[in-house]
C-alpha cells in the first residue's frame, strides 16, 4: 500500500514540470523532517540538526565560504561545524520553498532552503540557498547532502 | 618522567602560584581592553566615515601605482626603437618591460601599443578585452574597465617622439576585482578596494560595464551607511563606494584574543609547575590534578598555539562530540583538542598503571580471569573511539609520509597513537593488577589457553555491527599490553625509559595503522553501498532538478534586457561564464555549457565546461518559454549525451536574443569520481589536497554486458558468468574483485532495469600495506624521538643532569658498547643521507628532462597536425580562420594534451576555451615566450604558468599559419606534470622508506657488533668486580681465540690462583681461629670455675667445722655456685649462637614495623634521663631475611647505645632507604670510642665492658653480612657514636618503592 502511494507520488512528481511536488503531495515524514530542519536553523540548534542527519556513513556538505570545499563529514563532525556556524551567524529566517521540494524517486528528495543570516560581528545580512538531498530511512527522512546553491 | 622533570618543590609551587595569578590578571586586562574598545566604538557615523576614508585612500594609492607604472613604461628608451620597427629593439623592449614589472610593488601588467592601436610588447597577464580603447590620451589617464567577471584598473599614458608627435601609448593594468563565484584550493574571489571586508560595497564604473553584468544584490540597509565616489585624478568616476560602520563588538576583539592566548600560556605553565612540584601531597595526585587543570585551561581559553584559524583547530578537519554537558564536546572539537585530550587520558592511564605495577598480587586463578574479562570492554571502548575518530575526520588518515608535511594528519595520527597507548596502559594495568596463574610454567600455559578461549569467544560473540573491532590489531594490543604488564621490570631494565617510550609509541602506531585501514575499508564499503550507488541511480533526477533550478535562476537574471551596443564590447565574452557561475551548474560542477545569442541568432558569448565541441550554432528557439530535449553531441566518432534547454529572450514583446543551456547527460558529474581533466579543480568546489578520501572509479555496462561508460582507462569486461551471478545475487548486488587499469580492485556491482554498475577502488596490496605500516611506525617513532630529544635539550637548558643531552653524552661516554653503537650508526647515516640526496636529485632531474623532452616531441607532432589542418582550412571555401577550437579539441583528444594556438601573441584557438572565456587565463601568450620564439627565433620555450595557486609547465613552439603575424603553439603540461609529480612522490617515498629501513638494519647490525666486541670486556669487568667482592669462583668463558680470548684465559688463571691462595689462607686462619676460640672458651669457662671451687671448699669447711651459721653459708655458697653456673650457660649460649649458621627462614620484612617491635619494651624501661628519638618514615622498601636475626642485630646496636649513654643522654634510631638499600642508624651521645677500639669492636670477644662477652657487635656484623649487608661504626673519642646497619632492599619491590620515596 505504502509502495503504491510512493509510486503514485513519484508519478505525480515526475509529471510536474521539473519534477517538483507541491507541499500537499509530500510524504508526511518528509514534511515533518523539513519542518524540523527549518526549526533547527531558525533556532541555531546544531544538536537538533544532528538528529536530521543520515544515521550511517558520512554526509556530503559544501557550504560556500563556511566549509572548505565539497567534502564528506561524519555526523558528529557536522554537528560541531554547524555549532560554530550558528555561533558565528544569527539566522534571521530559514524556509524551504514548497515549489522547490522534489521527490523524484521513491527514497530520494531534493529541497532548496533560503537561509537569511547575519554575522554576529558583521553589519550585513546575506541570503544563501542551500540544496538538501534527503533519503528515506524507514518512515523517516534524513539528510544525505547539503550544498550551497546559486 | 615526573621524577626527572621535578624542579625543587616549593620553588615550583611558588612559580605555579605567580604564573596562575599573572594569567588571571592578563585575562582581566584583555576583557577590560575589549570593553574599553567597544565603548569607544559606539559612534556608528564616525566609524563609517573613517572606514570610507580608508577605502578611498586605498583607491588613490592604486591609481597612483598604475599611473606611475604606465609612465615608467612610456619612459623606456627601447620603446622608441620598437615603435620605429626595429626588431632587436622590440625584443629588448619585451625584456625591459618584464624587468620593470618585476620592480613594481603591485606588479601590474604592462603593454606598449602603437599609435594605430596595435599591441607591440607586453609583460604580465594582459587581457586584451580590458585594454582601454578609443583615442590615445594626451596625458596619463586612469580608468576602470568593468566586466562580468573582473574589473580592471588601467592607466594609459601617451608615448611621444622627440618632436612631440604621438608615437603610441603605454598601459598598465591591475585587476581590481574578480567575481567568479568559484572557491577552491586555487582560486578565490577578491576585491582590492574593499579587501573583502563585509559591509563595504563597491561598484566599479566603466564604459562597457552595463550590458554584460549579472545583477548585484540589493544594498544592505543601515542608517549610518556612507557613500562616496572614487575618482581618477582627472575627476573621472571609477567606482562608487558604500560602507556600513563596523560593529562595535569587533573592536579590540583581536587584541582580546591575543590576551586570552597569553593568559592560556601562563596558566598552562602554572599547571605544569604545579604538576611537577616536589610537594605537597602525593606526586601522582599532583600529576593528575595538574594535567586535569592544564586540559581544562586549554578548553576554556583555547591553546596558545596554534592560532584559531589554523587547520589544526578547524572542525572541517576533525571534530566530534561527547555525551554530557555541551562544553565537554570542546575536548574533541578539533585535531589539536583531540591530541590534548588524548595526552591527558594517557597521563591518567599511566598513573593508574604505575599504581597497578606497585601491587604484588599472589598467584591466583580468579584475578587474572577477571582482568581478562575486564579487558574486553576496554578494547571495545578504545576501538569505538578510534572508529568515531576516523568517521568524523575528513583527512586521508591512511596516508602518512615519513617526512610529514601535513600537520593535521600528523596530529591526528599522534592522537590516535595516544588513544591506543592509553588503552594499552589500561590493559597493562589490568594485567599487572591481576598477577599470574599459580604453578609457574604450567600456570603460564593455562593462562595462554584462557586467552585463546577468551579470544575465540570474543570472535564468536563480539557485536560487530555495534563495535566493528579490527580483530588482529585488537588481539595484538591485548597481548602486547598484557605481556608488558607482566614483564614490566625486565622491560624497564633492558630498554630503559627512552627505549620503553619509543617501543610503546612504535607499538601503538603499529596497532593504529591496521585499525585505520580496517575502519577505512569498512567506511568506504558503507559509503559505496549506501551513498554512492543510490547516488548513481538518482543522478538523472538530480541533473533534471538542477537544470530546472538553472532555468529558474536564468529567468531571474533577465539576461540581455539591455541590449549591448554594437559592435559587441570585448567584455561580453565573459557574460556566458558570469551566467554559468551564477547557476547551480557551477555550484555543482556539471559538465555544461551556456550560449548567448543576439536577436539575429549570432553567438555572442559562450562558456562550456567539459563540453567542448557543439558543432554548428543552434538555431533560435521557438519561443520565450523554456523547452528542453535530450540530444547527442558528436566529436568525431564520440558522441556525448546532453540535456539541452533553450528559450528566446523577449522583453516588452521585442526579441533581444536567446539562451541555450547544455548539461552533459553522463556520469562524469558524479562528485566522487576523480576527473582526469587537471583543470577541473579550477571550476569546481573541490576540497583541499590531502583531504580527499580514496579515489573511486565507475564502470557501467548495458544488460548485454557491453561497456557503456568507464572512468578507468582499461576497464574489465563483464563476463557472462559474473553477470549471471549478479542477476541472482541477493538484492541484485554483490562485492567482487575485478582487474581495473591492470590492478585488482574491490568492486561493488549493482543494477537497475537497464544497466549493470560497478563502483571500484584499488585493493590494498600486502606489500603496500607493509610499506605503509612501516612508514607510519617510523614516522611516529621519529616524532616521539624528536620530542624526547627536545625534552632533553630543555632539561639541559634547565641545568638538569638526568634525562638530558649532557647526561646522554655522559652515558655514551661511559659505555664502550654505546660508543661503538653510536659510531657505527653515524658511519651509516652519512652515506645514506648523501646517497638519498644524490639519487633523488639525479632521478628527479632525469625524469623532468625526459618529461620535457617528451613534451617537446609532442609539441612537434601537434605543430605538424595544426599546420596540416591550417593548410586544409585555407583550401576550404569558407576557411576564414586557420585553426578552430573544434580542431584543437580533436587533436588534443588524440594527443591526450590540451593545445592553444596564438597568432601575433593573441589567442586564436584553444582546446580549453573555458580557461580563457572565464578570464582565468589572459588571451595573450606570455611576453617572454613571444619574444624568445617570435623575435629571437628560439625553437622551443618552456615556462611555468600560474592560474591563482595552480601552476603548471607549458611548452611552446612556433607554428606556420601563413598569416601576417607569427603563430605560436602552446601545450600546457598540467596533466603530464601531475603524473610526473605522482611518480616523483612515490619515488621520494620509496627512497625515504628504503633509507629508514637501511638505517634500522644498520642500527641492529651496529648493536650486534657492539655487543660482540664489548661483551667479553663487559664480562671481564663483571667478573673482576665479583672477585673484588670476594667471589673467587668467578670465571669468564672465552668467546674467541683472539687477544680478548688470551686476556680471558689470563684472567681465569689469575682467579684460580687467587682462589687457591685464599683457601690456603682460610685453612690457616681457621686453625688460628680454633686456637683462639679454645683459648677464649678456656678463659671464659675458667673464670666462673674459681668462685664455684671456692664456694664448694668454703661450704665443706664450714660443714666440717660444724659452724652454727651453716644454713646461711649454704644458702650463700649455693647461690654463688648457681650464679656462676648460669654465667657459664650464658657464655656457652653466646658461643653457640655465634657459631650457629644463619637461619634459613627468609621473608620480606617491613623494617619500620620490625624496629617498632624492638623498641616497644625499651620505651617503658628507659632511665628517666635517657631520651629516645625515633624516625621511621613510610615507604621504605622491605628487607628479605630472618626476622629473629634482624631483631637481634637491632637489639645489640640499641643495647650498645644504651650502655654508652648510661643513665643520661640521647639515643636516635633512624630508618632510611638509599640506592637500593635500607639503612638503620643508631646514634648515641655517649663518650664515643677512640680509633684503636673502634677498629676492633667487630672482633669476636672484644669488649670494653666488664660484663660483656665481646660478641654483640660481632654478631651484628655477621647477621648483616649473612643478609648481604654490612655495618659500620663512626665515632671519635668524646663525641657521638653512629652505628649504621645497612641491608639490601628486597629486589622485586625496590623499584616502585624507590619511586614512591623519590616522589616524596
Amino acid at each position: 500500500m505504502r509502495k503504491t502511494l510512493v509510486l503514485a507520488l513519484l508519478a505525480l512528481a515526475l509529471g510536474a514540470a521539473g519534477g517538483t511536488a507541491s507541499a500537499q503531495s509530500l510524504p508526511p515524514g518528509l514534511q515533518t523532517r523539513l519542518q524540523r530542519i527549518e526549526t533547527a536553523f531558525q533556532q541555531g540548534d546544531a544538536g537538533a540538526l544532528h538528529g536530521s542527519f543520515a544515521t550511517s556513513g558520512k554526509l556530503r556538505v559544501d557550504l560556500e565560504g563556511l566549509t572548505e570545499g565539497q567534502e564528506t563529514y561524519g555526523a558528529r563532525q557536522l554537528q560541531v561545524i554547524f555549532g560554530q556556524i550558528f555561533g558565528e551567524f544569527r539566522t534571521r529566517d530559514f524556509r524551504f520553498a514548497p515549489e522547490e521540494v522534489s521527490v523524484p524517486s521513491p527514497a530520494t528528495a531534493f529541497a532548496r532552503g533560503r537561509w537569511t543570516r547575519a554575522g554576529r560581528r558583521e553589519p550585513v545580512e546575506r541570503v544563501e540557498t542551500l540544496t538538501f538531498t534527503l533519503r528515506e530511512e524507514g518512515t523517516d527522512w534524513r539528510i544525505l547532502e547539503i550544498r550551497s546553491s546559486r | 618522567v615526573e621524577r626527572v622533570l621535578r624542579p625543587s618543590g616549593r620553588a615550583a609551587l611558588r612559580a605555579a602560584f605567580w604564573l596562575g595569578a599573572l594569567g588571571l590578571l592578563v585575562i582581566g586586562l584583555g576583557e577590560a581592553q575589549h570593553a574599553w574598545a567597544r565603548r569607544r566604538a559606539q559612534d556608528d557615523a564616525a566609524r563609517a566615515a573613517a572606514r570610507l576614508e580608508r577605502v578611498l585612500g586605498r583607491g588613490q594609492e592604486l591609481s597612483r601605482a598604475v599611473s606611475s607604472a604606465a609612465e615608467a613604461a612610456a619612459a623606456l628608451p627601447e620603446a622608441h626603437g620598437a615603435l620605429a620597427g626595429d626588431r632587436a629593439a622590440l625584443a629588448r623592449l619585451f625584456r625591459a618591460l618584464e624587468e620593470l614589472r618585476g620592480l613594481l610593488p603591485q606588479r601590474p601588467a604592462l603593454a606598449i601599443e602603437s599609435a594605430s592601436g596595435q599591441l607591440l610588447a607586453w609583460a604580465g597577464p594582459v587581457y586584451d578585452r580590458y585594454l582601454p580603447r578609443g583615442e590615445p590620451p594626451t596625458q596619463t589617464r586612469v580608468q576602470v574597465v568593468a566586466g562580468s567577471v573582473s574589473s580592471v584598473l588601467a592607466a594609459r599614458t601617451p608615448l611621444r617622439q622627440a618632436d612631440a608627435r604621438l608615437a603610441g601609448t603605454a598601459t598598465a593594468e591591475l585587476t581590481l576585482q574578480a567575481r567568479r563565484r568559484i572557491h577552491n584550493a586555487y582560486l578565490s574571489d577578491f576585491d582590492r578596494l574593499s579587501e573583502n571586508q563585509p559591509g563595504i560595497e563597491v561598484r566599479y564604473l566603466g564604459p562597457s560595464s552595463l550590458p554584460a553584468r549579472v545583477p548585484d544584490p540589493p544594498p544592505a540597509v543601515h542608517p549610518h551607511a556612507r557613500m562616496a565616489s572614487w575618482q581618477a585624478p582627472d575627476g573621472t568616476p571609477l567606482a562608487t563606494v558604500r560602507v556600513l560602520p563596523p560593529p562595535p563588538e569587533d573592536e579590540g576583539r583581536e587584541l582580546a584574543s591575543r590576551y586570552r592566548r597569553a593568559a592560556s600560556a601562563l596558566l598552562c605553565l602554572a599547571a605544569i609547575c604545579f604538576a611537577f612540584a616536589g610537594a605537597p601531597g602525593p606526586a601522582w595526585l599532583r600529576l593528575v590534578l595538574g594535567s586535569t587543570i592544564l586540559r581544562f585551561v586549554l578548553l576554556a581559553l583555547g591553546p596558545p598555539w596554534p592560532g584559531p584559524h589554523s587547520p589544526l583547530r578547524s572542525p572541517d578537519t576533525y571534530a566530534s562530540t561527547l555525551p554530557g554537558p555541551a562544553f565537554l564536546s570542546g575536548l574533541v572539537a578539533s585535531p589539536v583538542d583531540l591530541l590534548f585530550t588524548t595526552a591527558w587520558a594517557l597521563v591518567l592511564a599511566l598513573t593508574l598503571l604505575r599504581h597497578a605495577l606497585a601491587t604484588r598480587p599472589e598467584p591466583s586463578y580468579l584475578r587474572p580471569l577477571l582482568a581478562d574479562l575486564a579487558g574486553l570492554p576496554v578494547l571495545g571502548v578504545l576501538f569505538s573511539v578510534v572508529f568515531d575518530t576516523s568517521l568524523n575526520c575528513s583527512l586521508d588518515l591512511e596516508t602518512l609520509s615519513l617526512l610529514p608535511r601535513d600537520a593535521p594528519i600528523l596530529t591526528m595520527h599522534l592522537a590516535l597513537a595516544g588513544m591506543v597507548a592509553t588503552g594499552g596502559a589500561l590493559l597493562a594495568a589490568l594485567s599487572a593488577w591481576a598477577g599470574r596463574f599459580p604453578g609457574g610454567s604450567r600456570g603460564l600455559l593455562l593462562r595462554a589457553a584462557a586467552w585463546a578461549a577468551l579470544g575465540g569467544a570474543a570472535y564468536r560473540f563480539w557485536p560487530r555491527e555495534v563495535i566493528g573491532l579490527p580483530l588482529l590489531p585488537a588481539l595484538a594490543l591485548f597481548l602486547i599490553a598484557s605481556l608488558a604488564g607482566q614483564l614490566h621490570s625486565s622491560l624497564w631494565r633492558s630498554l630503559g625509559p627512552v627505549g620503553v617510550t619509543l617501543t610503546g609509541a612504535a607499538a601503538a602506531a603499529a596497532v593504529v595503522y591496521p585499525s585505520l585501514v580496517h575502519f577505512g575499508e569498512k567506511s568506504t564499503r558503507l559509503q559505496v553501498e549506501r551513498d554512492h550507488a543510490p547516488q548513481i541511480l538518482r543522478q538523472p533526477r538530480w541533473r533534471e532538478y538542477v537544470l530546472a533550478e538553472t532555468r529558474r535562476r536564468i529567468d531571474a537574471l533577465e539576461l540581455l534586457e539591455v541590449e549591448p551596443p554594437g559592435p559587441h564590447p570585448p567584455v561580453l565574452e565573459e557574460l556566458a561564464f558570469a551566467v554559468w557561475s551564477a547557476t547551480d551548474l557551477a555550484a555543482f560542477g556539471f559538465s555544461s555549457a551556456i550560449e548567448l545569442h543576439d536577436a539575429s541568432g549570432r553567438l555572442i558569448s559562450r562558456f562550456a565546461l567539459d563540453l567542448p565541441a557543439l558543432g554548428a550554432p543552434a538555431p533560435l528557439p521557438g519561443g520565450p518559454a523554456w523547452t528542453w530535449s535530450a540530444e547527442r553531441l558528436a566529436l568525431g566518432s564520440v558522441e556525448r549525451p546532453v540535456l539541452h534547454a533553450r528559450k528566446q529572450l523577449v522583453y516588452h514583446g521585442e526579441l533581444h536574443g536567446a539562451v541555450h543551456v547544455y548539461v552533459g547527460d553522463d556520469f562524469w558529474d558524479l562528485p566522487f569520481l576523480t576527473d582526469r581533466d587537471p583543470y577541473s579543480v579550477l571550476f569546481r568546489s573541490a576540497a583541499a589536497p590531502g583531504v580527499r578520501s580514496r579515489p573511486l572509479g565507475l564502470l557501467v555496462y548495458n544488460r548485454q554486458g557491453g561497456l557503456v561508460f568507464s572512468s578507468a582507462e582499461r576497464p574489465p569486461a563483464l563476463g557472462a558468468e559474473l553477470a549471471a551471478r549478479l542477476r541472482g545475487a541477493q538484492g541484485g548486488r554483490l562485492w567482487t574483485t575485478l582487474v581495473v587499469d591492470g590492478r585488482p580492485a574491490h568492486t561493488f556491482l549493482f543494477q537497475d532495469a537497464s544497466h549493470f554498475y560497478g563502483i571500484c577502488y584499488p585493493r590494498l596490496e600486502p606489500g603496500r600495506f607493509a610499506a605503509d605500516l612501516l612508514e607510519t611506525v617510523a614516522a611516529i617513532a621519529v616524532v616521539v624521538l624528536a620530542g624526547l630529544l627536545a625534552l632533553m635539550a630543555l632539561r639541559d637548558l634547565l641545568g638538569r643532569s638526568t634525562l638530558s643531552l649532557h647526561g646522554l653524552a655522559g652515558v655514551v661516554g661511559r659505555r664502550f658498547s654505546l660508543r661503538l653503537f653510536v659510531a657505527f650508526v653515524a658511519v651509516a647515516v652519512l652515506p645514506v643521507i648523501v646517497l638519498q640526496f644524490v639519487v633523488r636529485e639525479f632521478v628527479t632531474d632525469r625524469l623532468r628532462r625526459e618529461s620535457e623532452r617528451q613534451a617537446l616531441e609532442l609539441a612537434a607532432i601537434a605543430r605538424k597536425a595544426v599546420e596540416d589542418f591550417a593548410l586544409l582550412q585555407r583550401r576550404a571555401p569558407d576557411g576564414t580562420r586557420p585553426v578552430t577550437d573544434e580542431a584543437l579539441v580533436y587533436i588534443a583528444s588524440l594527443l591526450r594534451n590540451d593545445l592553444d594556438v596564438f597568432e601575433g601573441g593573441r589567442l586564436l584557438a584553444s582546446s580549453k576555451r573555458e580557461l580563457y572565456a572565464s578570464g582565468l587565463l589572459p588571451s595573450r601568450v606570455s611576453g617572454d615566450v613571444f619574444r624568445s620564439l617570435a623575435l629571437e627565433g628560439q625553437p622551443t620555450a618552456l615556462r611555468t604558468e600560474t592560474i591563482g595557486g595552480f601552476s603548471y609547465l607549458a611548452a611552446s613552439v612556433p607554428v606556420r599559419l601563413d598569416a601576417a603575424e607569427p603563430g605560436l603553439l602552446s601545450m600546457p603540461l598540467a596533466l603530464r606534470q601531475r603524473e610526473v609529480e605522482a611518480v616523483l612522490g612515490d619515488l621520494y617515498r620509496a627512497i625515504r622508506l628504503a633509507s629508514a629501513l637501511f638505517l634500522a638494519a644498520a642500527a641492529l647490525l651496529a648493536q650486534s657488533m657492539a655487543r660482540r666486541i664489548s661483551g667479553p670486556i663487559r664480562e671481564l669487568t663483571g667478573a673482576t668486580r665479583r672477585i673484588a667482592a670476594g667471589d673467587l669462583a668467578a670465571r669468564v668463558k672465552p668467546a674467541s681465540r683472539d687477544e680478548l680470548g688470551e686476556l680471558t684465559d689470563s684472567f681465569n688463571q689469575m682467579a684460580s690462583d687467587l682462589d687457591r691462595q685464599r683457601r690456603d689462607l682460610e685453612q690457616s686462619n681457621r686453625l688460628a681461629a680454633w686456637a683462639e676460640m679454645a683459648r677464649q672458651v678456656a678463659h671464659e669457662v675458667k673464670n666462673p670455675l674459681t668462685p664455684i671451687q671456692l664456694s664448694a671448699e668454703h661450704l665443706r669447711r664450714v660443714f666440717r667445722d660444724g659452724g652454727a651459721d651453716f644454713p646461711a653459708t649454704l644458702e650463700r655458697c649455693v647461690a654463688t655456685i648457681l650464679g656462676q653456673v648460669e654465667s657459664l650457660r650464658r657464655i656457652v649460649t653466646e658461643f653457640s649462637a655465634f657459631a650457629r649458621p644463619p637461619a634459613a627462614v627468609s621473608e620480606p620484612h617491613d623494617m619500620r614495623e620490625l624496629i617498632e617491635d624492638v623498641l616497644s619494651p625499651y620505651r617503658q624501661a628507659l632511665p628517666p634521663d635517657v631520651k629516645l628519638e625515633v624516625e621511621l618514615p613510610a615507604g621504605v622498601p622491605p628487607v628479605r631475611g630472618d626476622r629473629r636475626l634482624l631483631e637481634r642485630a637491632v637489639v645489640n646496636l640499641l643495647e650498645n647505645a644504651l650502655q654508652a649513654v648510661g643513665e643520661r643522654g640521647a639515643i636516635a634510631v633512624r630508618l632510611a632507604a638509599h640506592d637500593g638499600r635500607v639503612e638503620v642508624r643508631v646514634e648515641d651521645d655517649g663518650l664515643g670510642l677512640d680509633p684503636e677500639i673502634r677498629e676492633r669492636v667487630f672482633e669476636p670477644f672484644f669488649s670494653t665492658k666488664t660484663g660483656g662477652s665481646g660478641l654483640g657487635l660481632a654478631l651484628v656484623k655477621k647477621i648483616a653480612e649473612d643478609h648481604g649487608g654490612g655495618v659500620t661504626l663512626t665515632s671519635q673519642d668524646g663525641e657521638r657514636t653512629r652505628a649504621l646497619l645497612w641491608l639490601p632492599a628486597d629486589d622485586a619491590r625496590a623499584a616502585p618503592a624507590e619511586a614512591a620515596r623519590g616522589a616524596r
